[in-house]
């Protein structure tokens, strides 16, 4: 019964992580703009990361395994971040007209 | 760090004799030594960093529970007819140190929505966000509260 569970609690977890990996490849046709289409694909970096690696640690349920499902999202969501930065700085400084493609707000 | 390292190690090997925990011990106090000579990393700073874990732990809740609802929040946009409206938001933070501001800047890019596009040195951030509904509290968050908890904590421990 215990085994039917973990089956079910790891096949919902991974079809959810897959979905959202889907929804950033989704996103990347149906936004036009690139820091637009940025938010798309960070949904499968974040969540869908999170969701596969929690679905691998309950269906292998071994210390060893779920340590390194762990220390995977940990890099992922340290490096990710910074990468995401990187790209969005260069477009805000190569772009002459960012005003076009979004409205600028001071707060 | 060096407890870390050691862990790291252990872990990467995928399980544990004596040949594996001599040779960790041996690594992980060669990098700690590596890295307080050369990194400025302090044993006392360490110390001082180990009193925030349970605040890291909260602070790690609420970012993975914004992750969730930023994620919830982006799909309309996919699977509907609505059509996001990008806004590029200036604000600025209170936060002093830089370490602090570095970890709002990736929480605020970890959450699907919005992009951290500049951090400067006075505090003042640019953020991108997909849309009005996503910038609304943008400059109120909760992350920001909880590190600006963090570092008022640890700046009173290093007067004591």
């Amino acid at each position: 019964m215990i085994e039917w569970i973990r089956f079910g609690l790891t096949a919902a977890l991974i079809a959810g992580g897959l979905f959202f990996f889907l929804s950033g490849v989704v996103g990347q046709y149906r936004f036009r703009y690139v820091l637009n289409r940025m938010h798309a694909a960070s949904m499968g970096d974040t969540l869908g990361l999170i969701m596969i690696m929690l679905g691998l640690s309950i269906s292998h349920n071994d210390g060893f395994v779920i340590a390194k499902c762990l220390i995977t999202c940990l890099f992922v969501l340290l490096t990710s971040p910074t990468a995401s930065h990187l790209i969005a700085r260069l477009e805000i400084a190569t772009n002459e007209h960012p005003e076009k493609e979004m409205e600028l707000i001071r707060k | 760090m060096a407890v870390l390292f050691f862990a790291l190690f252990v872990i990467l090997n995928g399980k544990i004799t004596w040949e594996i925990v001599i040779f960790g011990v041996v690594i992980a106090a060669l990098l700690y030594w590596f890295c307080v000579k050369f990194l400025d990393y302090s044993p006392r700073r360490e110390l001082q960093m180990l009193r925030l874990i349970p605040r890291g732990f909260r602070y790690a809740w609420t970012l993975l529970k914004e992750i969730i609802k930023s994620n919830l929040a982006l799909l309309p946009f996919l699977y509907s007819r609505r059509k996001p409206e990008p806004k590029l938001v200036s604000f600025h933070s209170p936060l002093k140190s830089p370490g602090a501001r570095c970890i709002l800047a990736n929480s605020i890019t970890m959450t699907p929505g919005t992009i951290t596009v500049l951090m400067q040195e006075d505090g003042e951030m640019i953020i991108h966000c997909l849309d009005q509904s996503l910038a609304a509290d943008i400059d109120t968050l909760d992350f920001q509260t909880q590190l600006l908890e963090m570092e008022k904590a640890i700046g009173e421990e290093q007067k004591q």
